[in-house]
């Protein structure tokens, strides 16, 4: 098996990780506040992350500088708090469809603040990619 | 009647600003971690600390809830259990793909997620909500918009 086409089932599963991951959470939080799923799911989360880690990095795992874990916190921040809180309590209140739906458009939020931030050029791919994106959110966003 | 119904709406347009919000902030993630965080730790080691610390926030947040939501049924907590477990596996599945194949063939794949949410939620959660056909054209076009950009972006 070449390594695009391993690569390309290591993506679909991810997908669907991801995908059944949200379905999990909105059946878990019909009995509690997305404050508390979330930090639960994080839980559970950070024990498989963290022998992952051991196993594969250990010696990396404490030769962390201290400026890299301001920015692990400040990534952290963002990540979780928001990222992942916000993202919980779309699937509570919107449901799993329509907030996955926007959810997946995150690459053109990345695209959009490397455009503002890092200098990248916008071209008519671009352009045009982003237009669908919002067609596609406004049609998500009007029927929901 | 209208008062619940006016509830729900709010509930609901709470919940789409919350996932806007949600996929802005992981798209801030996403440019800084590639601007700062990359070449100075391994994947692993980033997001076991980066998990830590929203643990830690977390924490904080849910101290008014915890109570309350500890009398929830086991269940609850399992399900919330996986939804990490599996929320955790799509990230790792997602570095070791971009490992092995470029970010054209990898990303986009990866962004068909709402595609399969909706075909699980259509099995799975029939009681709970519908899937409409306008979502699923809207995310097919999202899903379109998505992999243009990428490709744009990393092909030049």
């Amino acid at each position: 098996m070449s390594d695009t086409l391993l690569g390309a089932g290591l993506a679909a599963l991810a997908a669907t990780s991801w995908a059944t991951g949200a379905i999990f959470a909105r059946i878990g939080m019909q009995h509690m506040a997305s404050t508390t799923g979330t930090f639960f799911s994080l839980i559970t989360g950070f024990v498989l992350i963290l022998v992952i880690a051991l196993f594969l990095d250990y010696d990396a795992m404490f030769a962390v500088s201290k400026e890299t874990i301001l920015w692990f916190i400040l990534l952290a921040f963002i990540q979780f708090p928001l990222g992942r809180f916000l993202n919980f309590n779309g699937i509570k209140y919107a449901g799993v469809a329509p907030a996955t739906a926007i959810l997946g458009s995150t690459p053109v939020f990345s695209a959009i603040l490397a455009l503002l931030f890092l200098g990248e050029q916008i071209t008519l791919m671009i352009g045009l990619g982003i237009l669908a994106v919002v067609a596609g959110l406004a049609m998500v966003l009007y029927r929901s | 009647m209208a008062i619940t119904n006016d509830k729900i709406k709010k509930q609901i347009y709470i919940g789409l600003a919350s996932a806007l919000a949600a996929a802005a902030a992981y798209g801030a993630t996403q440019t800084i971690a590639r601007s700062i965080v990359t070449g100075t730790a391994p994947a692993s080691v980033s997001a076991t600390w980066t998990i830590f610390f929203g643990m830690i926030f977390l924490f904080f947040m849910s101290l008014n809830n915890i109570k309350t939501d500890m009398k929830a049924p086991k269940k609850a907590f399992l399900m919330m259990g996986l939804a990490g477990i599996f929320s955790s596996f799509g990230v790792f599945f997602m570095f070791s793909a971009l490992s092995n194949a470029p970010v054209t063939v990898a990303s986009p794949i990866g962004a068909i997620n709402p595609l399969v949410a909706m075909a699980l939620t259509h099995i799975f959660l029939q009681k709970l909500e519908r899937v409409t056909i306008q979502m699923v054209a809207g995310s097919v076009l999202v899903l379109l918009g998505v992999t243009m950009v990428i490709l744009g972006r990393f092909t030049g």
